[in-house]
C-alpha cells in the first residue's frame, strides 16, 4: 500500500515537473542573453508595426523621430519591468518549491526514501546497489534535497540568472536593436533590410536547424507587417 | 554534481540573494540589492535636482523612477503592514510621500523615500549577519555517521586495531536515522557526530568547540564523549548515548537560536514608540483636519483650510530628523570604529555598550593567545648525552608535519634554535592516543625514543625519576601547563607548554576598571586552576572557571539581567554566551565564525586595546543623540504648530524639517574623528 503511494506521489510530481519545464524555455543559453535577444527581436516587429503606421499617416520626420523615440524609451522600461517580473514570479516559485520539498525530506523521510528507490530503480539499479544508493543519497540531507529538486523536479541548481539581471539584458537587448533602426528611420528600404537582418540573427539561437528557423521567423516577420499593413489601409479607407 | 548547501539559505529565512537556483556570479551581482538600489535613488534625486531648472520634464521623470524604484516596495510593504494593523514609521513615511504628491510636492515626497529607502537597507545589512550564526556551527556539525553492522560484544572485548574495523561493513547513514545503542567509528581528524562512550580505540579529543579548551584531551575506552569534539589521532569507536536531537552540539545550536530571540529588548522598545507615534500622528492629522473648522471659522478647503494645514502638521511632524538624523549619529560613529577596525552590527549596541556595568572575558584566545608555547623543558637523567640541544632537535624532527597542537609548540623551538641538529630516524611509528615512537641515531647508533604522554613510558622510569617527574607534573599543574615526554637513551625530558598571555591584556584591563569604571571579571570553560592562573596575572578579582556551556550561560543571563554585561570571546562554544549577554564582543582573527555571527561587535584586528576607546566612544555618541533629539524635536515641535495655526506654508515646513535634518546631521558628523 505505502509503495502505491510512493509511486503515486511521484507520478504527481511528475506531471508537475512537467508543467514546470513547459512554462519556460528549454535553451542551453544563458537566460539573461535569452532575454536579450526576445527583448531585440520584440523591438524588431514593433518597429516595423509602427514605421507602417507612420508611412500612412502624414507626420514629418522629425515628428516620427520623436514618436519612435518615446516608444522605444517605454518599450525598454516595459521590457525591463516584465523581465523582472516574470523572472521573480518564477524563483519565488522554485523557493516554494524547495520549501515543500525540505519539509517533506524532514518530516516523511520513509516516502522520500521509496520516492528515491523509484527513481533509480528506473534508472537500472536494483538490489543491494540500489539500497546502498539509496542509503548513501538518505545520509545527507542537503544531497537529498539536491538530488529530489534536480531528478525528480528536474530544477538545476545554480542555473538561472537574477531576476534584474535579465531585465537590464532585456533593456540592452531593445537598445541593440534600436539604436542600428533608429537612424534609418528616413531611408525605409534601408530600415526594413536592417530590422529583417536583426530579426534573422536573433532567430540563430533556437535549437531546431537553420533553414527551418530563418523561413519561419522571415514567415512570422512578413505576415506581421502585412497585417499591419493591410489593416491600416482597411482603417483608413473606411473612417 | 557539485553538492550544494541549504541550510545558510533556509536559515535566512529563503533570502534572495544566496538562493540555490541563481548562478554562484548572479548571487555575486546582487548582493545588498536594496543599499545599492536606494543609493542609485539618492544619484537619481540629486541629478533630478540639478535639471530641475535645465529641463524639468527630465527632472519629473528622474522623480518618477525614484518613486518606481523605492516608493512602490515601501507601499507594498506599508500595505502589509495595514493588513496586519501595524502602524509604524513606515507607514507614516509612505504616507507622507503620497500626500506630498498630492499636495504637488512630488521632491520633498521623493526625499522623504530616498533617505528612508537608504536608512533600512542599511538596517537590514547589518542585520543579516547576525542570522548566520547557526548556519556556521551546522557547518561543522556532521550530518552523517559511520554506522558498524555486525559488531558484537566479543569482538569489542578484543584490542581493536584499525585493519581489523574495516574488516566489518560500515556503513554511511544521516544522524538523524541513527538510534541510541548504535556503534559508530570516527576516524582521526573527524568531529565527533553524537555523544557517546567509548567502546573501541584510544585516541586524544579537544573540546574547543564545545568548551573552548584546546588542550588534548586522552580518550579511552569507557570514557564519555560528546558531539562536537574534534577527535585528533587514531580512531575510535563509540556506542551512541543520545540522539542527533539531544546531542551536545544540537544543544548549542538551540542554545544560540534562543539567544538570538531573546536579544532585541532595545529595538524593540525603539519599534514600540516609533509605532505609537506614526498612529499618533496619523490621528492627530486627521482630528485637526475635521475639528479645526468646527472651533474656528477656518474652512475646510483652500491654502488656509484645515485639510491642508493638516497636511502641513504630517508633512512637519514626519520624524524625518529622528529617522534620519539619529542613526546618521550612529553611522558616523560606526564609520570611525570601523577606521579603527571595529564593527559593530548595528547602532543600537551603542546604547547598551553606554550602559554596561561589567564585563566579562573568555581566558583561552581572548586573554591568552591560544597557542601553546614550550615554556620549560627539564631533563631528568644523569647522562651528559643527549642535551637539551639534542633533546629539541630529536623531538622537533618527530613532530615534523604534525598538526597537533603541542606538536606546533615544539616545532616553534626549531624556529628560534640556531645551529640546528640533524637527526637521522627510521621505523617511526604512532602510538594512538599516546604519541609516537622511533629509532633515533645517537652516538653512532640507533636509540628507539618515545615523545608523547608520561603514562606511557612510567613503567619504564626508575624510581628517582618517577619521583622527579611527579613534582614536575605538580609544579606544571600549579602554573595551568601541559606537559609531554621524549624518553631517550634512559633519559626523561620533560617539555612543559603553556597558553601565553596577550602582552598588553593586563595594561587593558587596568584602564577598564580605572577609566571606564567597569567591573571586570572572567567567564570560562576550563578548568579552575588555569583560570586562577591567568586571573591573579591579569588582576582580575571574579573569576568563574570549569563551566558548562549551560552553566555560562545561565551566569551571563543573571549578570546581562543585573548589570548589563559585555562578554568578550573568541570560541564556537562563547556564542551562546555572546549572543544572550547584552553585548557579545568577539575577535575576528582568532575568533570562530560562529562567534562572529553572534557577537555584536567584532575587533577586526584581535586589538583589545580598542574595548576602552569603544566605551569612551559610546559615551559621546549618548551626548550628541541627546543634543540631536532636543534639536529634533525643537524642529518639528515648532514646524507642526505652527502648522496647524497656518502660520507655515507646506514648503517652508518641509524646509524647516529638512533644515532641522541637516543640521543634527552635521553635528552628527562630528562623531567621524577616530
Amino acid at each position: 500500500m505505502k509503495k502505491k503511494e510512493s509511486i503515486f506521489k511521484l507520478i504527481k510530481k511528475k506531471i508537475r515537473k512537467k508543467i514546470l519545464s513547459s512554462e519556460f524555455y528549454k535553451t542551453e543559453k544563458p537566460e539573461h542573453i535569452v532575454a536579450a535577444i526576445d527583448a531585440a527581436k520584440e523591438t524588431v516587429i514593433l518597429s516595423f508595426i509602427l514605421i507602417i503606421i507612420f508611412t500612412q499617416i502624414n507626420l514629418t520626420l522629425l515628428s516620427i523621430k520623436m514618436i519612435y523615440f518615446s516608444f522605444l524609451i517605454s518599450f525598454a522600461f516595459w521590457k525591463i519591468c516584465q523581465t523582472a517580473f516574470i523572472s521573480w514570479m518564477r524563483l519565488n516559485k522554485f523557493h516554494k518549491i524547495i520549501k515543500e520539498e525540505k519539509y517533506e525530506i524532514e518530516h516523511h523521510r520513509e516516502n522520500e526514501k521509496k520516492e528515491l528507490e523509484t527513481i533509480y530503480k528506473a534508472k537500472g539499479f536494483s538490489g543491494k546497489l540500489l539500497e546502498d544508493v539509496v542509503d548513501v543519497l538518505m545520509a545527507d540531507d542537503n544531497r537529498l534535497l539536491q538530488v529530489m529538486m534536480e531528478e525528480e523536479m528536474g530544477l538545476v541548481l545554480r542555473r538561472y540568472e537574477h531576476p534584474l539581471k535579465q531585465a537590464i539584458f532585456s533593456a540592452l537587448g531593445v537598445l541593440f536593436s534600436s539604436m542600428f533602426l533608429i537612424f534609418t528611420l528616413n531611408k525605409p528600404y534601408e530600415f526594413f533590410f536592417l530590422g529583417t537582418f536583426i530579426f534573422v540573427l536573433t532567430s540563430l539561437y533556437s535549437k531546431t536547424n537553420i533553414s527551418f528557423k530563418i523561413i519561419w521567423n522571415l514567415a512570422i516577420l512578413a505576415l506581421i507587417s502585412i497585417i499591419s499593413f493591410f489593416s491600416i489601409k482597411y482603417f483608413m479607407l473606411t473612417l | 554534481m557539485k553538492q550544494i548547501s541549504f541550510d545558510e539559505f533556509f536559515l535566512s529565512g529563503m533570502e534572495e540573494s544566496i538562493s540555490p537556483f541563481l548562478t554562484d556570479n548572479s548571487k555575486k551581482w546582487i548582493k545588498n540589492l536594496g543599499l545599492k538600489i536606494s543609493i542609485f535613488s539618492a544619484i537619481l534625486f540629486i541629478f533630478s535636482l540639478i535639471f530641475f531648472n535645465i529641463n524639468n520634464i527630465l527632472s519629473y521623470f528622474l522623480i518618477s523612477l525614484i518613486y518606481f524604484s523605492v516608493g512602490i516596495p515601501a507601499l507594498l510593504s506599508t500595505i502589509e503592514n495595514l493588513k496586519k494593523l501595524d502602524i509604524n514609521i513606515n507607514v507614516l513615511m509612505t504616507l507622507a510621500a503620497i500626500i506630498a504628491i498630492l499636495l504637488k510636492r512630488p521632491f520633498e515626497g521623493a526625499l522623504l523615500i530616498v533617505l528612508f529607502g537608504i536608512s533600512n537597507a542599511l538596517e537590514k545589512t547589518l542585520s543579516y549577519k547576525t542570522k548566520s550564526a547557526i548556519h556556521h556551527l551546522n557547518k561543522i556539525s556532521p550530518t552523517k555517521a559511520y554506522i558498524i553492522q555486525n559488531l558484537t560484544d566479543k569482538i569489542l572485548s578484543e584490542k581493536i586495531e584499525e585493519e581489523t574495523i574495516l574488516n566489518f561493513s560500515i556503513h554511511e547513514k544521516s544522524i538523524k536515522e541513527v538510534s541510541i545503542g548504535d556503534y559508530i567509528f570516527i576516524k582521526a581528524g573527524e568531529i565527533i557526530p553524537l555523544d557517546g562512550v567509548v567502546i573501541g580505540g584510544i585516541s586524544s579529543i579537544t573540546l574547543e568547540h564545545l568548551t573552548g579548551e584546546t588542550t588534548p584531551i586522552f580518550t579511552k575506552k569507557n570514557d564519555l564523549i560528546p558531539a562536537g569534539s574534534r577527535n585528533l589521532d587514531g580512531i575510535l569507536i563509540i556506542k551512541v548515548l543520545k540522539t542527533s536531537y539531544d546531542s551536545t552540539l544540537n544543544q548549542i545550536i538551540k542554545l544560540i537560536s534562543s539567544a538570538q530571540k531573546a536579544k532585541p529588548k532595545i529595538e524593540k522598545l525603539f519599534d514600540k514608540i516609533t509605532k505609537k507615534y506614526a498612529s499618533s500622528i496619523i490621528i492627530f492629522a486627521f482630528l485637526f483636519s475635521i475639528i479645526i473648522p468646527i472651533l474656528f471659522s477656518i474652512p475646510y478647503f483652500g491654502m488656509n483650510g484645515s485639510i491642508y494645514r493638516a497636511l502641513t502638521f504630517l508633512i512637519a511632524a514626519s520624524p524625518c530628523a529622528l529617522i534620519i538624523a539619529i542613526p546618521a549619529a550612529y553611522l558616523s560613529t560606526l564609520s570611525s570604529c570601523t577606521k579603527r577596525g571595529v564593527i559593530l552590527k548595528g547602532g543600537v549596541i551603542f546604547d547598551t555598550l553606554y550602559n554596561c556595568k561589567i564585563i566579562a572575558f573568555d581566558k583561552t584566545g581572548t586573554l591568552t593567545k591560544a597557542s601553546f608555547e614550550c615554556t620549560n623543558i627539564d631533563k631528568i637523567g644523569k647522562e651528559k648525552h643527549p642535551d637539551i640541544k639534542e633533546a629539541i632537535a630529536i623531538a622537533t624532527t618527530l613532530e615534523k608535519g604534525s598538526t597537533h597542537p603541542l606538536a606546533k609548540a615544539l616545532l616553534n623551538l626549531k624556529k628560534k634554535e640556531k645551529n640546528f641538529l640533524k637527526i637521522f630516524i627510521k621505523n617511526f611509528k604512532s602510538i594512538p592516543g599516546y604519541g609516537i615512537t622511533a629509532d633515533v641515531k645517537i652516538k653512532n647508533s640507533y636509540q628507539k625514543v618515545f615523545l608523547g604522554l608520561s603514562e606511557y613510558i612510567e613503567k619504564k622510569l626508575s624510581n628517582d625519576q618517577k619521583e622527579d617527574l611527579k613534582k614536575i607534573k605538580e609544579a606544571a599543574y600549579k602554573k595551568a601547563q601541559t606537559i609531554s615526554v621524549l624518553y631517550v637513551d634512559k633519559q626523561l625530558f620533560v617539555f612543559r607548554f603553556s597558553d601565553s598571555i596577550r602582552t598588553n591584556a593586563k595594561k587593558i584591563i587596568s584602564t577598564l576598571k580605572k577609566q571606564n569604571k567597569l567591573e571586570v571579571i572572567m567567564i570560562t570553560g576550563d578548568n579552575k586552576n588555569s583560570a586562577d592562573f591567568v586571573a591573579n596575572t591579569l588582576q582580575i578579582e571574579k573569576v568563574f572557571s570549569n563551566l558548562k556551556p549551560k552553566d555560562k550561560l545561565d551566569i551571563v543571563e543573571k549578570l546581562s539581567k543585573d548589570k548589563n554585561l559585555a562578554m568578550v570571546g573568541d570560541g564556537i562554544n562563547d556564542a551562546p554566551s555572546l549572543a544572550r549577554s547584552n553585548i557579545g564582543i568577539s575577535l575576528g582573527k582568532i575568533g570562530s565564525k560562529t562567534a562572529v555571527d553572534a557577537s555584536d561587535i567584532i575587533l577586526v584586528k584581535d586589538d583589545l586595546s580598542s574595548l576602552p576607546w569603544l566605551f569612551k566612544k559610546a559615551k559621546k555618541l549618548r551626548s550628541v543623540v541627546i543634543q540631536n533629539l532636543i534639536v529634533a524635536l525643537f524642529i518639528i515641535l515648532f514646524a507642526s504648530s505652527f502648522a496647524l495655526f497656518g502660520l507655515i506654508p507646506l514648503y517652508l515646513a518641509v524646509l524647516l524639517h529638512e533644515g532641522g535634518t541637516l543640521i543634527v546631521g552635521l553635528n552628527s558628523l562630528r562623531l567621524l574623528k577616530k
